[in-house]
């Protein structure tokens, strides 16, 4: 299994989130904030733990859900959950299932029945629109469902993940 | 006419046995194959690089900047 590390994200996944930003828009400035990265680099790390995280599912979880639902930094918490999710993924080469955005939709109701689902013209993919509203649930505590703490969060999102992500046979 | 007579005619009184075998054969295998594909899931892989992501993705990131 490779890691996503704190190098990659100086090298790869903020300048990644920089470059998608227009001017306007806010922007937290990772690097500047130490704290942030020092979160980061614990859950980086800990992540790396088998006996807490077995599974590439748990793994993938555990990384959007900490990061996505942290205030880490002062702001692009989601943004960076999302992008380190993917980075995950490409450095695993996971295979991720093909599926309609009325499929996965169904699947984030299944387990977030309290979200509505959100369309958005400029996510025209099915994927990228899944990961969209996923964040946004992990990002507001209210459409966890009733008495989900975090754990049990980390829970449902790794049953999703372990439905739509798999690693290629070594 | 001849064409009349054959669509007013029983599928089951159409057939010979033997046909009735293949045609049997062939359910079974049309019905083998409906369920495997049903089943069948279709995987991808991402890019290789976060800069080769689909216009979706990248999206993805400037629309969550906006929430």
């Amino acid at each position: 299994m490779q890691y996503v590390t704190l190098g990659h994200c100086r090298t790869t996944v903020f300048p990644f989130i920089y470059a998608e930003l227009s001017r306007t828009e806010p922007s937290a400035q990772y690097e500047q904030e130490n704290n942030g990265l020092a979160e980061l680099d614990k859950a980086l790390h800990l992540v790396e733990n088998d006996s807490f995280y077995p599974t590439f599912a748990d793994k993938a979880a555990y990384l959007l859900c900490s990061i996505a639902g942290s205030q880490y930094f002062s702001n692009g918490n989601k943004r960076l959950g999302v992008t380190v999710l993917i980075q995950f993924h490409i450095l695993n080469n996971a295979k991720q299932l093909v599926l309609t955005a009325k499929k996965y939709q169904k699947l984030l109701a299944k387990f977030f029945p309290k979200h509505s689902w959100e369309s958005n013209p400029t996510i025209i993919e099915a994927d990228p629109l899944f990961l969209y509203n996923l964040a946004i649930v992990i990002g507001d505590r209210t459409k966890w469902g009733d008495g989900v703490d975090f754990t049990a969060l980390k829970q449902k999102v790794s049953e999703m993940f372990s439905e739509l992500y798999h690693l290629p046979k070594s | 006419m001849a064409f009349r007579l054959a669509i007013s005619i029983p599928a089951n009184k159409l057939y010979t046995s033997s046909m009735k075998k293949t045609l049997n054969r062939k359910a079974i295998s049309t019905r083998t194959k409906r369920r495997s594909s049903s089943h069948g899931k279709k995987y991808v892989s991402l890019p290789k690089t976060l800069q080769e992501l689909s216009e979706g993705y990248k999206a993805l990131i400037r629309e969550l900047g906006k929430r």
